[in-house]
Parts: structure tokens; sequence; C-alpha cells
């Protein structure tokens, strides 16, 4: 039963059949007229209604490592927020920085770039911006270059670590790579991206940051330890934190996949935090923190992940893999450079997702031919590593190239900040492709 | 039972020219939470009310929900700013222009529902008739009194 074909509608090709769903699927998906998750939802059961695949066989496509990391993690974040901890990050980085802007301007960035690296970096902007724009309406300076700054520091820190971003989640969890082998390959380059991304942004915003001494004294009178709201619940969170941390770092040895650490994590919060809670106050709690999850997200995953899984049965992949390599004349460097720049160029014009979900498959399909010319395991590695960066440095070039800058300019817009595609496009273009060469050096120098 | 058996009618009215600052004043000295603002004709032209007061003084990322809890800030300067550059603004600039209304022959029942299914910030039901003169208005309080 599991392993029927298929009946296609008609006696059509499932080639062109899967091949329509997807492209009118992404198409709509980018406009952004109907809701992502509700197109991915009816792109799947057009593929599945239409014959393109068998539900078993949709359900086989769905990626529940990613799924349940994803959740996990939402989960996770949705009761730790709780606590305080990430707006005494902020605040206390800003202090640090003793209320001078640029000062605020890279501790804001640092901050933002180490919790993306950890969490999911719409949950970090989310909690980040808004205390930004009360310490630059305290500064009395246009907010603008510091939430600029940390759409930049979410981008890259999301790079650094196999949970910081959905192409890290989906890369990791289709592929060998560990959350250690994204921290040896990817942290350093995200550390040198963050770094001297934050050259040009003195140059452009920096140097003409000014405040008056009163408006440092101003910030400097914030209490970042009246932020922690619930002291039990930080010790709570950052024990879990600390064991789900250790469990990503060890999973390899203990043969645990990230899905089974984050939903295990979860369920351990949880659990800790409804003890000695009465049963209907137990029971109201959680249902809170469930509403936490993004399960307009979580679906658009499942959704695509089974759009994708028809063009894959449909071969689809394995074409545009041999077209790939045709176009490359199957040299290994030049191929890993397409994918890197391709990624980075599409990401920043396009939800990069997708465009992941559409590529693991058919990198996948490329792999036997560079591994039969000889190619060792080591650079093949690259590939998968130019991707990952492609895809979210990417995310840095407009605007629309990823979910948190759409947040960011959401809540900056509510408060009177404009944020305007072309003049972010106009910064934020040119630096990613900074951001992208030096990741295609750093490419070509390790595995090339 | 009907709104105008409930309603007061002896109200203290507002001109939509009354200053901010002199409905701070009012406020406070009245130890009331709302005015109904009425043209020099008897229209009514609004409600303001000390939430409408409170969500143009402090910063939108607070009244939107971005930021709620701000107990690490001692005092925020941009407050005591916004609160000033406001004072000589007239009510009519932050007054809520559609505010849910009642007619006098509305039952008890009705007022409380719309009372009770309007935001929480929503405590004065104004009473208008057909061509929108105030004629009253109705506080929870008034839905009630009869069971004392």
């Amino acid at each position: 039963m599991g392993d029927a074909s298929p009946h296609i509608i008609f006696g059509w090709s499932p080639l062109i059949l899967s091949s329509f769903i997807m492209v009118v699927s992404y198409a709509v998906i980018v406009s952004e007229r109907f809701n992502r998750a509700i197109v991915a939802l009816l792109g799947a059961t057009l593929a599945v209604g239409l014959g393109v695949l068998t539900q078993e066989q949709a359900i086989r496509g769905v990626d529940f490592n990613t799924i349940g990391l994803l959740t996990g993690m939402m989960v996770l974040v949705g009761v730790t927020k709780e606590s305080g901890i990430f707006q005494f990050l902020a605040i206390k980085s800003a202090k640090m920085a003793k209320g001078s802007p640029w000062g605020i301007l890279v501790m804001l960035s640092i901050i933002t770039a180490v919790l993306s690296a950890f969490l999911d970096n719409v949950t970090t902007v989310l909690l980040v911006a808004p205390v930004t724009l009360l310490i630059a309406d305290e500064l009395q300076i246009n907010p603008y270059p510091l939430l600029f700054a940390e759409i930049n520091a979410s981008n890259s820190g999301g790079t650094a670590t196999l949970i910081g971003d959905p192409p890290n989640i989906m890369i990791g969890s289709a592929t060998h790579l560990t959350f250690n082998d994204f921290i040896l390959h990817l942290s350093p380059l995200s550390l040198v991206v963050f770094t001297v991304t934050l050259v040009p942004l003195w140059f452009i915003y920096g140097r003409h940051l000014s405040v008056s001494p009163e408006a440092r004294e101003r910030v400097m009178a914030f209490n970042e330890y009246a932020a922690i709201r619930d002291v039990r619940l930080l010790k709570q969170s950052l024990t879990v934190f600390g064991l789900v941390i250790a469990g990503f770092v060890l999973a390899h040895p203990l043969h645990l996949e990230p899905a089974t650490i984050a939903m295990g994590g979860a369920a351990l919060l949880l659990l800790l935090v409804t003890l000695g809670a009465g049963q209907e106050e137990a029971s109201h709690k959680l249902h809170e923190f469930f509403t936490r999850v993004e399960w307009v997200t979580i679906f658009f995953f499942i959704g695509l992940f089974i759009i994708v899984a028809g063009v894959e049965h449909a071969g689809l992949l394995k074409l545009m893999a041999e077209w790939t390599l045709s176009f490359t004349g199957g040299d290994f460097a030049v191929t890993t450079m397409v994918v890197l720049w391709t990624s980075a160029i599409l990401s920043a014009i396009v939800d990069n997702i997708p465009f992941v979900a559409t590529m693991i498959p058919l990198i996948k399909d490329m792999l036997p031919v560079f591994e039969a010319a000889g190619v060792p395991p080591y650079q093949l590695e690259g590939l998968w590593w130019a991707l990952a960066a492609g895809a979210c440095f990417g995310g840095n070039g407009s605007l629309i190239g990823a979910s948190a800058n759409l947040i960011v300019a959401g809540i900056a817009e509510r408060n009177g900040v404009p944020f305007r595609f072309l003049p972010f496009l106009k910064v934020a273009f040119p630096l990613m492709l900074l951001q992208v060469g030096i990741s295609a050096v750093y490419v070509w120098w390790r595995y090339l | 039972m009907k709104a105008r058996d409930i309603m007061t009618t002896d109200v203290i009215t507002l001109p939509p020219d009354c200053l901010i600052g002199d409905l701070v004043r009012k406020l406070a000295e009245m130890k009331l939470q709302a005015f109904p603002v009425v043209d020099a004709n008897g229209n009514l032209l609004g409600i303001v009310n000390i939430w409408r007061l409170l969500r143009h003084v402090l910063p939108p990322y607070i009244v939107s929900g971005d930021l709620v809890d701000v107990r690490f800030a001692p005092d925020l300067n941009q407050l005591h700013e916004r609160l000033a550059s406001m004072r000589n603004q007239p009510v009519s600039a932050i007054m809520n222009r559609k505010p849910p209304t009642v007619r006098p022959d509305h039952s008890v029942l009705e007022c409380a529902a719309l009372m009770l299914n309007t935001p929480k910030t929503v405590y004065l039901l104004p009473v208008v008739d057909e061509s929108g003169r105030f004629l009253g208005i109705i506080a929870p309080l008034d839905l009630i009194k009869e069971i004392a």
C-alpha cells in the first residue's frame, strides 16, 4: 500500500504536472497575494489529488526532523522569553556601550547575531527591535541605522549554526552534517562577515551618529535587572537551553537527531513550568505556550516539502541537476560558486525556504557525479556550505529577502520610521554582495 | 426599561476646541475618566477619555504592544516631551470620533451588551437622538443601579 504508484489524472505527464504545481505555487507565494502556508498546502493537495504523489509518498516527503526542530525551538523560545532575559541582554549590551550610539549599534547587533544563531531570527528581532526603538528615542537619534544593522546581524548570526536559520535546519536535516559541523564550518565565516560588515556600516551610518551627554545618561539609567520578570522561569529556561545546546553538540555520539533534542527540551521545560500548578492552571499555561508556535510557518514547511517531493518523484530535480552540471561543465569549483551566487541572488528576491527545499534534493542528485569524478568528501561538503551561506546572507540583500527584515520594517513603520524597499535595497544589496564575496573567498580557500 | 430611564442627563461636556492641557486638569480635578465632546448646537462629536490621552502620550511601540514590559526604564524623557507638546492641541485631535452610541429607546440589555462587547477602554455610552444630538450618557454603574 505504502509503495503503491500514484494514478495521475488523465494520464498526464507527472513531470509537467508537478513542475506546473511548483512554479504556480512559488509564483503565488512570491506575489504575496495569499498567505504562503495556504498556497503551499493547496499546492501539496493538488500534488496528491492530481496523482503526482500518493498520500504515503507525500507524508514521506515531509522532513519531520525539520518540523520537529522548528516546533521544539519555538516552544522553548516562547516560554523563555517570558522570563525577560532577552530584554535584559539588549539593555545590558546598550549600557556596556556607555550610551555611545555607534557602540550601541554594535552591541545590539552582536546580541542580535548571537541570539539569532540560537533562536529563530523573527523571534530575535521581535524582542530586540522594540527595545531598540525605545533606546533610540531616549538617545534622540533616528533608529533606522540601528534597525538596519540588526537586520544584517540577524541574518549573519543565523548563518552560524544548524539551528540559526531555516535553510540551515533543512540542510542539516537532509545531510549527515551535524551541529558541530555547522559551528566549525559556518561560524567562522559568519563571524568574519559580521565584523567586516561593520566597516561600511560605520561609514554609511556610524560616523553621523551623535548624542548629548544627557541622552547617554538617560540610557545608562535603565535598570536591566528590572527586565527579569521571573527568576524561577529564567533558571529553568537557562538550564533547559543549556541541556539542549549540549544535546546538539553531543547529538552525533548520542545518535540523536536535532528534532528529538529540541522536542525533548520543549517537553522538559513545559514540565518544569507547570510543576506545582493546579490542573486547570497547568492546562491554561500549556495552551498559552503552544499558541506561541508559529503554525503558519510549520504548515508552510509541510506543504512545501510535499510540493518538492512531487517534482523530485517526477524526476524534475534530476533533470535540473543534469542541466546545472552541463552548464558548469561538471566542474566542481564552478558548480559550487554557481550554487553560492545563485542562492544569494535568488534568496534576496524570493523566500529562501522554498529555494533551499528545492536545492537540497537537486544537490543530492549532483553529488554522485562529483564523487565519481574523485572529489574528496571534505570538498563535497563545500557545496552544502555554499548553499547555506548563499541562502542565509542572501536574505540581507533586500527588504523581502528574509522574514526578519519584514518584521523589523513592520515594527519600524508602525512607529513612524519609514522602511522603504528601494532605499533599503540601495544599501543592503551592495552589502550583501560584499558578504557573498567574502563567502566565495572562504569557500574557495577551504574547500576548492 | 430603556436607555432614557437610566441615562444621566446632567453631564459635563467639552467643546472640541478645549485644549488637552485643560482636559488633563479637568480629569484630575473632577476625578472623571471621560468627557463627551459636543459642539455649540449640542451635537455629539466624539468621546475623549483618559485612555485615548494615554495612547497619544505613550510611544507607539508601547501602545501597539510591541514592547509590553518597560519596568527597566525608570523614566522616559520622551513622555514628558510628548505631553508638553500636546498641551496646546485641541481635544478634537485625540477624541474617538466614532464612539459606540445608543438611542433613548434602546433596551438596558442592549446597552449592557454593547458596553461589554466593546473594548474595555469604552465605558461611557453616549445617548443620542436620530439627528446625533447629545442627550446624556450611560455609565456602567447606571446599568446595575436598579439592583441596589
